[in-house]
């Protein structure tokens, strides 16, 4: 048999409605299109056929990279696919920690989970070793306690009573404090009476050209050096570092994205006040330099930028400390951070007052737990304001409520939400680099003039990235270039970075065709209302700009006028 | 603020830098108005931070700011500057380059600059590095201003306009110096 380096060529499927467990050897050409990570799991969910999102038939796909296991920086992260019982697209979802690379070691590139089990279960990987056991005593529990009593057996991934409950803002946890967050993806677990997956691996990944790869990791790891937004950002605050740019610029949003001008004191919310207030301890996942974790002195997980952004101003709370204790119920309840705030916004919104720190709390802990109005809320913005007649107060595209910049004043980043495969979502094209951080070169946030080409390589290039699977944090100071001279050395296939262009730009286009094929069409990539309508800080988007951007978004894609494309792109991706 | 817009369009507009090639700061206190990284400098509005000039003191808006804010900060930590002017003026980035090695400044040919500059140190270090820094903050207090050998000029001043006078005042003097240089060597031969 062929040497494989970088894949393992192996994936494990479990059947939980039959009980079946088996192993198969994808095809190479899958793993070498679509390279891992969320392009093979956009693949095999693509495949799949049209299912409900929470039944049997909707698979849990998790997926590695061929750099995953390996010391590539920051290349800790694993990746989920799946149906999104929250937007109804496809979705993918990827965090950090340990579960990646325990998963690669025991053999593995993926994880396909089908079925549904008739009582609660956990999946228990070892190697070859594959149990599926029984959950009852782990069922009811939340995500803190279910991974303190699993994590003797490997890196845990499980989800807490909200997933249970299948709450549609239920996240998975991996190690009890890395999400795979957004989408409802919780309770696609929750939905297959699925506790918890654990994964211990004794292997290793074989790497091609061992000499090659320590010189680009050595490459890697200077350029990260060099990179202020890592240097004297991420590394020295971790994300919170964002609420003084983000608000200085005033695209922070205010009251459900209402006005520009916070109601309260932002000073407490600011990374240097975290800092000097809590001396936080640095956390990082595996093989990453970077360490943009933080924990408080206790070790409980502090909040990320998008939590504070969203859970601070824009329900106009004013306690840093209760937005704390928040992101630690999501993290336990396993609920997504940037959904429950979205939610709550609108909420704020409708009964035209804001949220109080103690509200924050209580709110958070009844969509957990699917009591009184936290049953409403956790259907998610969308059908909660719909439900309370006012669905124009949900600040969402395609059901994903949006994450902490508001549009009006970072216009390529929302043009990047409008056309997102997952719904309102920064990371898809991850256009807060050059919009925000200036990096990798600037460019003007305040226009969408160029931003049909930008948007369309930055998507390309990320879902690339997510393939890998690396974090996006490195490619502020890391081109695709440097990882595509690793991937070549770690796999033997000569990768350039066009080809990873190009591997991302099929990614997309299988993710577009799955969401057309649901039903999705142009009107849905589009924004909010109030985007168009209200200024904020004097600005606002353009419709007619924002229409013409979107048109030509789809030539340079080589769709059609209506978003669909065409046989030719298709065929020329390879998708068909 | 305004004076810091005002000078960057001066800076282009008499060529001492192409537009994104260059920083410019002023100190308040013990706080910096500096320009962003990326930004072009005929075209600050809007592209001005504060952050503090303590080098023990990080700020999160340093990851916005110049790539070379550290430099600048050890610059005022070292000297009496209230503002630093840098760009890659070209004249001045080639005669650090021309220069032999060991000999560590440029002397100016014409009696203006002699009179204004003296000499101008060269040094070296990598773009924002620490050496760079400690390097040119150590030169600046002896000097109005320096070329870093390869990139560019640091003008510093007690007012943006005076940093000003010294930077375009470097490229003259270097500009001329090339040109009499030029012109010694066609005549020898």
């Amino acid at each position: 048999m062929k040497a494989v380096y970088g894949w393992k060529n192996k994936i494990l499927r479990i059947d939980l409605s039959k009980g079946e467990v088996d192993r198969f050897a994808p095809d190479a050409s899958l793993l070498r299109g679509y390279i891992g990570g969320r392009g093979l799991g956009a693949k095999i969910v693509y495949d799949t056929g049209r299912v409900d999102a929470l039944s049997p038939a909707n698979l849990l796909v998790f997926a590695a990279g061929p750099l995953t296991g390996t010391t590539t920086p920051a290349s800790g992260r694993v990746s989920l696919s799946t149906k999104s019982p929250l937007t109804g697209t496809i979705f993918d979802s990827n965090c950090g920690g340990s579960f990646g690379p325990e998963l690669k070691k025991a053999g593995y590139d993926a994880l396909i989970i089908a079925g549904k089990s008739q009582d609660p279960v956990f999946i228990e990987i070892e190697d070859d070793r594959v149990y599926v056991k029984p959950a009852e005593k782990l069922w009811g529990k939340n995500v803190k306690e279910t991974t303190s009593l699993l994590k003797d057996k490997g890196s845990v991934a499980c989800i807490g009573r909200a997933g249970e409950k299948q709450v549609l803002l239920a996240a998975i946890m991996s190690d009890a404090v890395h999400a795979f967050g957004r989408g409802g993806v919780g309770a696609v677990m929750g939905s297959k009476n699925l506790k918890a997956v654990v994964v211990k691996g004794t292997g290793h990944v074989d790497i091609s050209d061992r000499a090659e790869f320590l010189k680009h990791k050595k490459s890697i790891d200077r350029l990260l050096i060099a990179s202020p937004t890592i240097s004297k950002g991420l590394s020295v605050f971790g994300t919170p570092f964002l609420m003084k740019i983000t608000s200085g610029m005033k695209i922070l949003p205010v009251a459900n994205f209402q006005k520009a001008e916070p109601d309260i004191y932002l000073n407490p919310f600011f990374g240097k006040n975290i800092m000097e207030e809590r001396s936080p301890k640095r956390r990082a996942c595996y093989s990453c330099p970077i360490a943009c974790k933080r924990e408080d002195k206790e070790g409980n997980e502090l909040p990320e930028y998008e939590t504070i952004g969203l859970m601070s101003a824009n329900i106009q709370n004013p306690d840093y400390s209760a937005v704390v204790e928040a992101n630690r119920l999501c993290n336990d309840y396993g609920l997504d951070t940037i959904s429950v705030a979205g939610v709550l916004g609108c909420y704020a919104e409708i009964r035209n007052k804001g949220i109080s720190p103690a509200e924050l709390l209580r709110f958070t802990r009844m969509i957990g737990e699917q009591e009184g109005i936290g049953e409403q809320l956790g259907w998610g913005a969308k059908l909660f304001s719909a439900s309370e007649g006012c669905p124009e107060k949900s600040i969402q595209v395609k059901g994903l409520e949006l994450p902490a910049y508001d549009p009006r004043g970072v216009k390529g980043l929302g043009f990047s939400y409008a056309t997102s495969n997952r719904g309102g979502c920064h990371t898809r094209a991850y256009l807060v680099a050059p919009e925000i951080l200036r990096k990798p070169k600037a460019i003007d946030p305040y226009t969408l003039a160029g931003k049909a080409g930008h948007t369309k390589i930055f998507q390309d290039r990320f879902a690339a990235v997510d393939s890998l699977v690396v974090c996006k944090f490195v490619f502020f100071g890391v081109g695709e270039e440097e990882y595509a001279n690793i991937l070549s050395a770690v796999t033997g296939v000569d990768y350039t970075s066009e080809d990873l262009m190009l591997v991302g730009e099929r990614i997309w286009n299988v993710e577009r065709v799955y969401n057309l094929r649901e039903g999705f069409s142009k009107d849905d990539d589009t924004l909010p209302e109030r985007f168009f309508e209200k200024k904020v800080n004097g600005r606002v988007i353009d419709r007619e700009e924002f229409l013409k951007t979107r048109d030509e978004y789809y030539r340079m894609r080589g769709w059609a006028e209506n978003g669909v494309p065409t046989k030719r792109t298709l065929k020329r991706l390879g998708v068909i | 603020m305004q004076e810091l817009i005002k000078y960057g369009k001066k800076i282009v507009k008499a060529g001492l830098a192409h537009s994104h090639f260059g920083n410019v700061s002023k100190r308040v206190g013990d706080q910096m108005l500096i320009s962003t990284t990326g930004s072009m400098l005929d075209e600050l509005e809007g592209q001005i931070v504060t952050v503090p000039v303590d080098p023990a003191s990080p700020d999160e808006l340093d990851v916005i700011a110049s790539t070379e804010v550290n430099v600048h900060r050890v610059i005022y930590k070292a000297t009496s500057a209230l503002a630093i002017l840098h760009g890659h003026s070209k004249y001045a980035v080639a005669m650090s380059m021309l220069y032999e090695p060991g000999k560590e400044q440029i002397v100016p040919e014409d009696t203006e600059s002699i009179y204004v500059l003296h000499e101008i140190p060269v040094v070296r270090g990598g773009v924002g590095s620490d050496e760079l820094a400690r390097n040119a903050a150590t030169a600046l207090r002896d000097h109005k201003g320096i070329v870093v050998q390869g990139h560019g000029t640091f003008a510093r001043g007690a007012t943006v306009d005076e940093a000003y006078v010294i930077l375009s005042s470097i490229e003259h003097a270097c500009t001329v110096k090339y040109l009499v240089d030029n012109a010694r060597r066609r005549i020898s031969v």
